[in-house]
């Protein structure tokens, strides 16, 4: 790595190595800590942030499937982005916020395992590094903002800091995700996190309304499962149906009977630890069984593009002339549930 | 730096104390550097059916779980929700890995043949899901209107 750069890249790259193991310094120690602190609340925060907004936002741009990402413009970027969190950081720490210093702490660490691991990665594609770098900018702005919260005049700063992070996050996304098929275990594990989360909140909350809105949360994941599942007709058939209208038809029968929704109120039966222990043998069996149950694995597989395109055609063709019968019945089906549902409600 | 750069070989598991967990972090961050780049990016590109199998299958049984434990009869409705989308999310995975041998066309054709079944059987759960929801609402408010009450333990109509 050496080799490949210049002079005056490696006298950044070593100046923000120095800087990062001098406020690593600063920080174990509170009195040099105060030492820097004076020499760069000045100017600290005005570099910091030039240093953090020009490559973060050229960031976004430069992470693409085509266009190669030169050995020393990472080096660039990285040592300046490095040493821009890390004064940043430093900055900040003479501020009071005696809780946000871990957060602080974090931030900078993130910066630092960037540095680390970007130095295995390719460059020039979408490879674990470079997805980190991503991921770490939006953790970065996260922590620098949630150690940000509580003080008022920093405001400004914060939005664009996290303007610039989301920018960068968000373009960059849409520069990694430009082939489809891409990426798909890392969406699934941010789906999951909103499709679990939802779930046990669901089965939790003691407030009605809120186990609603989590179950929204949840269903939302699954939609997100079914864009991943190449069933985006689903999808949007989740979204519109399933939350557009089944959860907003349960909202409002929360909303008209009022005093359902009591905390006081006791919400488990007597059942419930027999239950708990129900699932979770339940859920021990099936999960065995998904684990070790070999299926036999499909002939093609991905199924080639062409049949992967236009999901809602082939629904549609599905619908109308192979599931004709099923169709129809549902049709009856939902116009059964209309009529019994105005009957059992109507006042008489 | 060097030494995590190597490829890791097999482990004998150590037993004593913190001994195991060090060791597991240890082989954690070989298998991270030794393979990262491509190696560690197939970490995020591939999905295995299973992941789908088992987290449907944790989600039918928090709704299970739900639907017997709550006293609340919304509640209960809420986790029934839960078990039918997990029935969908499971259909849809098996129809996206196992699609393209589930039809009678795929064998007899020269390439295989998407189906999508799965996703019909999921449209058709929505449906279901619509109509049940409607009626189990108009049930609910009907027995809020008799009961001022929709606890599930306050339902001894039939019982007597």
């Amino acid at each position: 790595m050496e080799a490949n750069l210049s002079g005056s890249l490696l006298l950044l790259r070593n100046a923000a190595l120095l800087l990062a193991a001098a406020s690593a310094l600063g920080l174990a120690w509170p009195r040099l800590d105060s030492l820097f602190r004076q020499l760069l609340a000045t100017v600290g925060i005005a570099l910091g942030v030039a240093l953090l907004a020009a490559p973060l936002a050229a960031m976004g741009g430069r992470i693409s499937w085509d266009s190669a990402w030169q050995q020393d413009t990472r080096i660039l970027v990285l040592a300046s982005l490095t040493g821009g969190v890390w004064l940043l950081n430093l900055y900040l720490l003479g501020r009071k916020a005696e809780d946000a210093g871990l957060l602080r702490l974090a931030s900078a660490a993130c910066w630092t395992l960037f540095m680390l691991a970007s130095l295995f990665g390719q460059p020039e594609t979408v490879n674990f590094s470079n997805m980190l770098l991503l991921g770490l900018a939006g953790g970065t702005v996260a922590c620098i903002q949630l150690s940000l919260h509580r003080f008022h005049e920093h405001r400004r700063l914060l939005a664009i800091l996290a303007v610039i992070g989301f920018i960068a996050f968000f373009w960059g996304m849409l520069a990694l995700s430009v082939p489809a098929l891409r990426l798909l275990n890392f969406f699934f594990w941010l789906f999951t996190a909103g499709v679990v989360g939802g779930a046990i909140g669901c089965v939790t909350m003691r407030n009605v309304f809120h186990s609603a809105l989590m179950l929204i949360l949840s269903l939302f994941g699954v939609a997100g499962y079914f864009i991943l599942l190449n069933a985006e007709f689903l999808a949007m058939v989740q979204v519109i149906i399933y939350i557009g209208g089944i959860m907003v038809l349960f909202l409002f029968g929360i909303m008209v009977s009022q005093n359902i929704i009591g905390t006081e109120l006791r919400q488990n039966t007597a059942l419930s630890p027999w239950a708990a222990l129900l699932c979770a043998l339940l859920f021990g069996f099936m999960a065995l069984v998904g684990m070790f149950m070999e299926f036999p694995r499909a002939t093609e597989f991905p199924p080639s593009a062409a049949v992967l395109t236009s999901n809602t055609q082939a629904i549609g063709w599905s619908l109308m002339a192979t599931y004709t019968l099923p169709f129809e019945v549902a049709s009856v089906l939902l116009l059964m549930a209309m009529l019994g549902a105005i009957i059992l409600v109507r006042k008489d | 730096m060097l030494m995590l750069l190597q490829q890791p070989d097999s482990v004998t598991l150590a037993s004593e104390g913190l001994a195991p967990i060090l060791q597991a972090i240890e082989f954690t961050a070989r298998q991270w550097f030794a393979t990262s780049g491509d190696g560690a990016m197939a970490w995020f590109v591939n999905v295995d059916y299973r992941q789908y199998f088992v987290l449907s299958a944790f989600i039918f049984c928090l709704g299970l779980y739900g639907v017997i434990a709550r006293r609340n009869a919304i509640g209960m409705l809420l986790a029934l929700e839960l078990m039918l989308n997990a029935v969908n999310i499971n259909m849809s995975a098996f129809n996206f890995y196992y699609g393209p041998k589930l039809t009678l066309a795929s064998f007899t054709a020269e390439e295989s043949v998407m189906t999508n079944m799965g996703q019909i059987f999921s449209i058709f759960t929505i449906i279901v899901a619509a109509a049940e929801a409607a009626v189990g609402l108009a049930i609910i408010i009907a027995f809020y209107r008799m009961r001022r009450s929709i606890m599930l333990d306050t339902a001894n109509l039939m019982k007597d």
